[in-house]
């Protein structure tokens, strides 16, 4: 299956749900296309890194002379789930997240490694004056390692 | 989300009920450490979703609550929940039970018959 | 009857202070994970619920598992810490345990048995306790439930012995044990199996390869020309073996390279790492051609998206050398140094052919060498890379002879493209060895891999003279 889906969502917190639910719901529509119903932890992963980037969008929201929506597209290819998020922030630097030492109980800083560790791929590069998350996740039949 | 809460054996239990999200962890972190309960444990039987900033609200309660010689015990942590914890390790901070009796009795084992 | 596995990491550490990036809890003998092994006699003693308590991450665990239907039972994950004894575990999972007759596994150690036996009466009736140990484990009854006395005590208990795991050594010696012996007591992975040949899936053998059982190849094996394999070798899954190599009373661990012409004799290897079983001791190869792991693609790398990146690539270099290729053929027209010419290539292993219109030029000169340095006489067939036709980079392009089919038979691996990995190199590689080059690079290769691979490719080319008029005809 090769679909597209594309939400603008107001950068705003009342709309975390809405976001990462659609997540979660694009990567249900991904398993459920290629005979693989039982993929919780696929769909959840997919949940929680549009949850983390949608979250991140708006606490970091650069006020802007227009007012402006994140975009959350979904492009369905195949076994193939590919999530690109763009907002209308100040550059952030993926790698520049350091991965939170759990030792020390730290309070923040577990969104960035969430999403790094929920996805196969996640790159973030700029375009017209905002930031573009690419993320892909991948269905795997259970049985492969 | 809605948070309930219990006493078992004079133990606060919090039981949290819908998705922890940015959205509702201040709320989650507010009654995680309000009250005079430095020993408190959540039942997770009916979150539906926790990302980040709830597990940022529960890490933040635990370390204050551990400063002033107490604990946040976790109990009934279902797969989508708990895969949250195994991405960020976060199952190596917390002792984690599927009983929330049995979490309660962690307390204080030698007042269980 | 319930079975309760409690794995810690610290019962694992003598695997990880050698294999680091290797899971634990998906450690195997035989290519069967250790805890395969666990839930088979568990289903054999009775158990329909099975719960794996770990302070490690499950997750690779449940990628394979799942929740266990595929074995008819319902297989539970819980975390627990590595400071946790039994009592604290037991606590911990005291909704699973309550009111159930349980066995517990807990530690490291590999579980011999005879399926012939029934297992399943004799746990039932069993008295809770331990019932035997060793040293890196033990398995024992636990049991809320009134005990029930055993009402004939007429059989004894059936053979069951568990051997301590505590050293590569270890796990060498048992997987040689179950494959030489104990191979029919156990439910081994294979697609295709022949005697003492156990085969996986998409397995390449060369023809001019040897294998000699007992053997067994995990999945997606390439075995290449005048290799042989056995007797006595474990095969993990993505390996390559490489020609004129030989393996034998030797593991080898998943996704690893084995380089040409290596004798591996009682080793286990795996990635880099080699190990003396024997000695317990442990060597890791830097070169890479030697041995080392290889990174698996991702299915979705291959095929379609491996050919709109090289396509991009190839669009990229026609655009940047459109400039210097109009002008330089002008130049080399005139001087009557350019020669067009049309070749027909193998195109793939399944016997396609393609025919290509190439270009040769004597690099005399300025402008040719110069336009040598720019490997212009690729450029009319970047056209084909941008359509999908061709790699950009991969082995060496064959031409349709009768002789090269018969190489392509032998080897296992053709990925023909219009420059191939040795032109990456940074010595010059006499041609005998151009191929294992190749194949050694096609093997770890991805799409930003090949990225880098062009750029030395004209790197090389920039820095040094290289004739290029032969680069495809040979």
């Amino acid at each position: 299956m090769r679909e597209r889906i594309t939400l603008e969502v107001p950068p705003d917190l009342q709309f975390l749900r809405l976001a990462s639910t659609a997540g979660a719901e694009a990567a249900r529509c991904t398993a459920i296309a290629v005979g693989m119903e039982k993929q919780d932890a696929f769909v959840h992963a997919v949940e929680l890194a549009v949850s983390e980037v949608f979250t991140n969008a708006v606490k970091h929201k650069h006020a802007s002379s227009h007012a402006w929506r994140v975009m959350i597209h979904f492009a369905i290819n195949g076994r193939i789930l590919e999530v690109v998020v763009k907002d209308r922030n100040r550059p952030f630097d993926l790698d520049s997240a350091p991965k939170p030492v759990l030792d020390t109980l730290p309070a923040s800083g577990y969104g960035l490694f969430l999403v790094k560790h929920a996805m196969d791929t996640v790159m973030v590069h700029r375009e017209a004056d905002g930031n573009v998350v690419t993320m892909a996740k991948m269905v795997k039949p259970e049985g492969a390692s | 989300m809605r948070i309930d809460q219990q006493v078992m054996n004079n133990i606060c239990v919090l039981i949290p009920r819908g998705r922890i999200d940015a959205v509702s962890a201040p709320i989650f972190q507010e009654q995680l450490t309000t009250g005079d309960d430095d020993n408190k444990v959540v039942d997770f039987s009916d979150v539906e979703f926790m990302d980040s900033s709830g597990l940022g609200a529960l890490v933040a309660s635990t370390r204050r609550l551990r400063a002033q010689h107490g604990d946040i015990k976790i109990a009934c942590l279902y797969d989508k929940v708990r895969r949250t914890f195994e991405l960020t390790h976060a199952d190596r901070l917390f002792d984690i039970y599927d009983d929330t009796e049995a979490a309660v009795r962690s307390f204080a084992p030698e007042k269980s018959e | 009857m319930k079975t309760l596995l409690i794995i810690k990491a610290n019962t694992f550490a003598w695997l990880q202070a050698v294999f680091p990036d290797r899971t634990p809890l998906m450690a195997s003998v035989c290519n069967k994970p250790l805890m395969e092994y666990l839930l088979d006699f568990a289903i054999m003693c009775g158990s329909r619920h099975i719960r794996l308590a770990t302070d490690m991450s499950p997750a690779k665990v449940e990628a394979v598992f799942g929740d266990g239907g595929r074995w008819g039972v319902e297989l539970t994950y819980a975390l627990i810490r590595e400071s946790d004894d039994l009592a604290a575990v037991l606590l911990k999972n005291s909704r699973y345990c309550f009111g159930s007759r349980l066995l517990v596994m807990e530690g490291c150690f590999f579980l011999r048995y005879d399926k012939q036996r029934d297992y399943a009466s004799f746990m039932k009736t069993a008295a809770p306790g331990e019932l035997m140990s060793c040293a890196t484990g033990r398995i024992l009854i636990h049991d809320d439930t009134p005990f029930q006395p055993a009402l004939e005590a007429d059989e004894s208990p059936p053979p069951m012995a568990l051997t301590h795991l505590q050293s590569i050594g270890d796990l060498y010696r048992q997987s040689l044990r179950v494959l030489e012996h104990d191979a029919h007591q156990y439910v081994l992975p294979s697609y295709n199996t022949e005697g003492d040949v156990y085969l996986g899936r998409n397995v390449m053998i060369a023809r001019s390869a040897r294998i000699e059982p007992p053997v067994i190849i995990g999945d997606h094996v390439q075995i290449h020309k005048k290799a042989v394999v056995g007797p006595n070798a474990v095969i993990g899954r993505n390996v390559i073996i490489n020609a004129h190599s030989q393996v034998r009373r030797s593991v080898i661990l998943d996704k690893t390279y084995v380089g040409d012409h290596l004798v591996l004799d009682q080793k286990m290897v795996g990635g880099c790492q080699l190990v003396d079983p024997s000695k317990d001791t442990m060597v890791k190869l830097e070169d890479a051609h030697l041995l080392s792991s290889i990174q698996i693609l991702q299915g979705w790398e291959r095929n379609r998206f491996q050919r709109l990146g090289h396509g991009a690539l190839a669009a990229f270099l026609w655009v940047c050398l459109a400039i210097p290729y109009v002008v330089l053929s002008f130049a080399l027209k005139l001087r009557g140094q350019w020669r067009r010419k049309e070749e027909t290539y193998w195109a793939n292993r399944r016997g396609r052919t393609t025919r290509l219109a190439g270009v040769s030029f004597n690099s005399s000169g300025l402008c040719g060498r110069i336009a040598a340095r720019l490997a212009l006489d690729r450029y009319p067939l970047l056209g084909r890379v941008i359509l999908g036709d061709l790699a950009l980079i991969g082995t060496r392009l064959l031409t349709s002879t009768v002789a090269n089919r018969a190489i392509i038979e032998m080897d296992a691996s053709y990925r023909p493209g219009i420059f191939n990995y040795v032109e990456a190199e940074n010595w010059p590689v006499p041609e005998p060895d151009q191929d294992i080059i190749n194949n050694f690079h096609l093997a770890r290769q991805t799409l930003f891999y090949d990225l880098v691979m062009m750029a030395k490719v004209f790197l090389n080319k920039l820095n040094k003279e290289t004739a290029l008029c032969e680069s495809i005809s040979k």
